[in-house]
């Protein structure tokens, strides 16, 4: 019986099960009458490596529900200033009984809500095929898989400055790094910097990588901004920890980023991104110990660190060797120098490692390439703009409560993130209070010190545009 | 994490005119105010009522808990504010207007919560959210959404440009208490009013003010 509504949808995805190869994903856009056929694969061969002997199905239903996130997230579209988007999605699952609880769908509506803006409606059907390889194939030998820790590898720099410092201090813990994607050259990123950093600590590195993969929707337009991505990646990782014995995946993201605090009031709400904000991962934990049926947690340990501060035991061991293979750009271009040096995640990936004093061989378009036609200058004004925000807020007194309600005034999520987060980081609410004081104070000290170096190459960039544009005035007069 | 942030570094058509005649300096200041109050009133118009619906919402959740309880402690502020969240994750409309009712609702909370000067008369919080709303849509359409850059349309630098905003403060703030007293009226953005224009005008010295 036909138990989804797809009346007041804008679209509507109709999974079939989701497959090593050849799934596909029937894609109605109800608003211009077209429907389409787009193929989805997941490549979990790589789950075979895992201490539970057996692949339980709820991991395979978890990574199915994580695949019909990404597709529909990549396939519709959200302006987040028009009237919300309606999705309905129907996914075959191996227990409909657990997924098609009230409690589970609300949380799962809940989180994505939170996380994308639309409003999203679920219908689980029962799977009848056998579902996929790995689900078949009973292990035989554990014992070599042991891992003490399970954390995301997304080839950024976070992930690399948030691992190389984990495992310095704990010099016996071995990792597993998992990681996603359906972009190549991602997964190819996070293949070398594993490799190349894998010598330096023998044996207690693993990689796990389980692609997803689109085809057949070459002609289908892609939604760039895709907010469900951090959770994508959180519910694959929480698979991957869960088959490693663990109840717990890390992911290394700092604090400044994590949170993600508008810029200016002109950003509202999912302007900017909440993949790994503290409240993400709450709700993503839960949803994922509601389907387990037991405690599982997503932690970030580096929450009240700044970047800077995450890089500081690469700096310390001199290895600006690595920096320069991971990637943080957010508009990366198809030719050589690939990262652009001027969007929100290129400024302060270069404000973290002038910060940590680590050399940043990493090539730029800015200012290494060919000079872009826009104004360049965009996201380190509105970075500097919170900065000076942040830093007026600070300074209304030197007592904590002072400069907590002050902060809150202005960011008022700040508030939430320590009411509903405390009890989870162990933390009593004034001391969570205390330690992101602190992580804003060492924030805005660091743009302090390092603000001149890091604007010099764009606004050079602008004063060399000006130049040639004057040029160009003169030629034409002449 | 930064991933894709969405900055807005240029004014909607609709505050075009209040920022250029802000810009070239010729209009007073009050009248600066009234044009830019007019943008912002046909953008609340625009925006529709789903955000009174909201702040009406949050009002009465707050009222409840206050009757219920003579003083609010930390966990009442926590329990408050995910109560708002539910609310407002319910209701069907643009993410943004929710978000900005929302920042509304939860800045009375924290005003409570942390006893900021001004007095939260909690009988009339609904009104205090509208205002609150309409505050902020000024802030993020218009206040902090002005071009983050050395110069201005008719060459005006950033420091004249924000002392006029600032300048034009006190007004912009008398015509959002008008609209929100129109909404409590009316229950809706529909018919939102311009305040009266400032009927002082100079004194006449020669004026014979007996006359007639």
């Amino acid at each position: 019986m036909k138990r989804y509504d797809t009346r007041n949808s804008d679209y509507t995805l109709l999974f079939g099960p989701v497959m090593n190869s050849n799934g596909n994903v029937r894609f109605i856009n109800h608003s211009i009458g077209k429907e389409s056929a787009i193929g989805i694969a997941v490549d979990d061969s790589e789950f075979g490596c895992r201490v539970q002997q057996e692949f339980p199905s709820i991991i395979a239903d978890l990574i199915d529900l994580a695949v019909a996130i990404h597709a529909t997230d990549r396939l519709t579209f959200q302006n987040l200033r028009q009237e919300q988007t309606h999705i309905c999605v129907v996914l075959p699952v191996r227990h409909p009984e657990l997924l098609n609880t009230t409690a589970f769908q609300d949380k799962l509506s809940s989180l994505l809500e939170w996380a994308t803006g639309s409003r999203w409606l679920f219908d689980f059907p029962k799977r009848l095929d056998s579902g996929r390889i790995v689900e078949q194939q009973p292990l035989l030998s554990s014992a070599d898989h042991y891992v003490d820790e399970v954390t995301l590898w997304s080839g950024g720099l976070d992930a690399l400055a948030g691992l190389y410092t984990r495992l310095k201090k704990g010099h016996e813990a071995s990792f597993m790094l998992f990681g996603t994607g359906s972009n190549e050259n991602t997964l190819a990123r996070q293949e070398h910097v594993f490799q190349k950093l894998q010598p330096s600590f023998p044996n207690r590195l693993n990689l796990c990588r389980v692609p997803i993969r689109f085809s057949g929707s070459i002609l289908h337009q892609k939604n760039k901004i895709s907010r469900a991505r951090g959770i994508v990646f959180i519910l694959l990782g929480a698979a991957c920890a869960y088959l490693m014995g663990q109840r717990v995946l890390h992911l290394y993201e700092n604090g400044i980023g994590a949170i993600n605090l508008p810029y200016r009031k002109s950003a509202v709400g999912l302007d900017h991104s909440r993949s790994v904000h503290p409240l993400t991962l709450l709700k993503v934990s839960d949803i994922i110990s509601e389907l387990l049926g037991e405690k599982f947690k997503v932690q970030n340990p580096f929450l009240f660190w700044t970047k800077a501060e995450m890089c500081k035991t690469l700096a310390e061991d001199g290895r600006s060797d690595l920096s320069p293979l991971t990637m943080s750009c957010d508009s990366p271009h198809r030719q050589q120098p690939i990262q652009c040096g001027y969007c929100s995640s290129c400024i302060l990936r270069k404000q973290a490692l002038t910060t940590s004093t680590i050399e940043d061989k990493t090539r730029y378009i800015v200012p290494h390439g060919r000079k872009p036609a826009g104004d360049t200058s965009l996201y380190l004004q509105h970075i500097l703009a919170q900065v000076s925000t942040l830093k007026d807020l600070l300074n209304v007194s030197e007592a904590a409560n002072l400069q907590w309600a002050s902060l809150t005034q202005r960011f008022q999520e700040l508030d939430d993130i320590v009411d509903r987060t405390a009890m989870t980081e162990n933390l009593i609410p004034a001391d969570m209070q205390k330690y992101l004081i602190r992580l804003y104070q060492t924030y805005v000290a660091e743009w302090e010190a390092v603000k001149s170096r890091i604007s010099v190459d764009i606004l050079n960039q602008i004063s060399d545009q000006q130049s040639s544009d004057n040029c160009l005035v003169a030629v034409q007069q002449g | 994490m930064p991933d894709g942030d969405i900055v807005h570094n240029r004014l909607r058509r609709l505050y075009q005119k209040p920022y250029k005649w802000l810009c070239e300096g010729k209009a007073t200041s009050n009248e600066c105010a009234r044009v830019l109050l007019e943008s912002l009133k046909k953008d609340l118009i625009q925006k529709g009522d789903l955000p009174v619906i909201l702040c009406q919402g949050m009002a009465d959740i707050l009222a409840q808990s206050i009757t219920a309880s003579d003083e609010l402690g930390a966990r009442d502020y926590a329990s408050l504010s995910m109560e708002f969240d539910r609310l407002v994750e319910q209701a069907d409309g643009r993410p943004d207007l929710k978000k900005l009712a929302l920042e509304a609702g939860k800045s009375i909370l924290q005003d409570l919560r942390y006893n900021h000067g001004q007095q939260i008369d909690v009988g009339n919080a609904s009104g205090m959210m509208m205002q609150r709303y309409m505050n902020e849509v000024y802030t993020s359409e218009f206040k902090e959404r002005v071009p983050l850059t050395s110069e201005h349309y008719a060459g005006v630098d950033q420091a004249t440009l924000s002392k006029r905003i600032k300048e034009i403060g006190a007004n912009i703030k008398v015509g959002i208490s008008k609209f929100a007293q129109d909404v409590i009226n009316r229950q809706s953005v529909a018919k939102l009013s311009m305040p009266r224009r400032s009927s002082r005008k100079a004194i006449d010295l020669d004026e014979d003010l007996l006359a007639g």
